[in-house]
């Protein structure tokens, strides 16, 4: 079986993600919360650290892979000949041309803003 | 079989039956039967069923043990699936009326009966039989009585196709998610200490649809009218198929 027909690897990954995505969510509140009547100044100092950059890299992967196999699975659901007939293989295509669009722009706009 | 009931006892039933019948009918259309049913006795939707048949002999739909045992009177009461034949009009009825339709997500054949073709390739899938490797013994294969215990709850099964045609995940890729019914089977021979296939059905369900299409809506659970628990067996699959990445 190969690693990415693997429904078990992508369960994991998901997971995986999200987890990550919620602890890094968790501490920047934690950060907000911490820091009242917090300025611009601080704010941009906070995500100029080598390690909070890190951090965000990470989850903007965490984002880019969750979204992909998660739109995967909406779109394998929906999307098939069993609802859409004949015309479910263009629909399905163009769905997921435009996922990889959106995901692909995010992912590059944030890391140059990050960066 | 009304002719033996007091009349006094009797009340009319609005029952509001699909009907289709390819080789007459360009599409399928609702029809509205009025039956008396007892006033004093609850009988099941599958009675019902025998009374409508005698206004409307053309009408349609399997049954056989009228016990829930075979499993062939499965069909969607007032918009939830079951067996006909174990549904009392108490339960079933709501507002004074009974609807009745075939499982969906299955071809109809004709009017309450479905082709479970698809629901049976996808049972065959998993091999629901005993694989052994080892030399057959004397006798029998023994399982201790706690062997045994674990499998209650899961041969219980009478493939009457209930959860799986409530199962939307089973609606959108029947012939690639197995569905819960194949899914409970799987796991009834996965559980069975007798079994000697373990891996190579577990390595049949490591695909991403055959199980991981499953996502939990628990459809399955609600309308199994053996009262079994699809969700639980897959979730006890997907737990072997994750511990075993690890070691
Ligand atoms: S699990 Fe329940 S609903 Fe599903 S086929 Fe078996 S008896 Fe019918
Ligand atoms: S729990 Fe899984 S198998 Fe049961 S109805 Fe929901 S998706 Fe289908
Ligand atoms: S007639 Fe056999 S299960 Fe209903």
């Amino acid at each position: 079986m190969k690693f990415l027909e693997s429904g078990t690897n992508e369960f994991l990954i998901i997971r995986a993600c999200a987890l990550f995505m919620f602890l890094y969510g968790v501490y920047l509140i934690y950060f907000v919360v911490s820091n009242p009547g917090m300025d611009y100044l601080l704010w941009k100092s906070f995500f100029e650290g080598l390690v909070i950059k890190v951090f965000s890299t990470l989850f903007l992967i965490s984002f880019a892979v969750h979204t992909w196999l998660g739109t995967w699975a909406i779109g394998s659901d929906y999307f098939t000949p069993a609802r859409l007939g004949g015309f479910s293989k263009i629909v399905y295509v163009s769905y997921r041309f435009i996922c990889f669009l959106i995901v692909l722009i995010v992912f590059i706009w944030s890391l140059i803003i990050i960066w | 079989m009304s002719a033996v009931i007091p009349v006094s006892h009797l009340q009319t039933l609005r029952m509001n039956i699909y009907r289709f019948n390819p080789s007459i009918d360009d599409k399928p259309y609702m029809q509205d039967i009025d039956i008396e049913v007892p006033t004093d006795k609850d009988i099941m939707v599958l009675d019902a069923l025998h009374l409508a048949k005698v206004k409307d002999p053309s009408l349609s739909y399997r049954s056989s043990c009228r016990e829930g045992v075979c499993g062939s009177d499965g069909m969607n009461i007032n918009g939830k699936n079951g067996l006909a034949c174990i549904m009392p009009l108490s339960e079933a009825i709501k507002r004074n009326k009974l609807t009745l339709r075939p499982m969906p997500g299955l071809p109809v054949i004709r009017d309450l009966i479905v082709d479970m073709k698809t629901f049976f390739d996808q049972l065959e899938k998993v091999q629901p039989y005993l694989i052994t490797k080892s030399k057959n013994p004397e006798k029998e294969r023994v399982q201790s009585p706690q062997e045994r215990e674990s499998l209650d709850g899961l041969y219980e099964c009478i493939l009457c196709g209930c959860c799986s045609t409530a199962c939307p995940s089973f609606w959108w890729n029947p012939d690639k998610f197995l569905g819960p019914a194949a899914l409970l089977q799987s796991w009834r021979f996965i559980a069975d200490s007798r079994d000697e296939a373990t891996e190579e059905r577990l390595d049949d369900l490591e695909d991403s649809f055959s199980l991981y299409r499953c996502h939990g809506v628990m459809n399955c659970v609600s309308v199994c009218p053996k009262g079994l628990n699809p969700t639980e067996a897959i979730s006890n699959i997907r737990n072997k198929l994750i511990s075993r990445k690890g070691s």
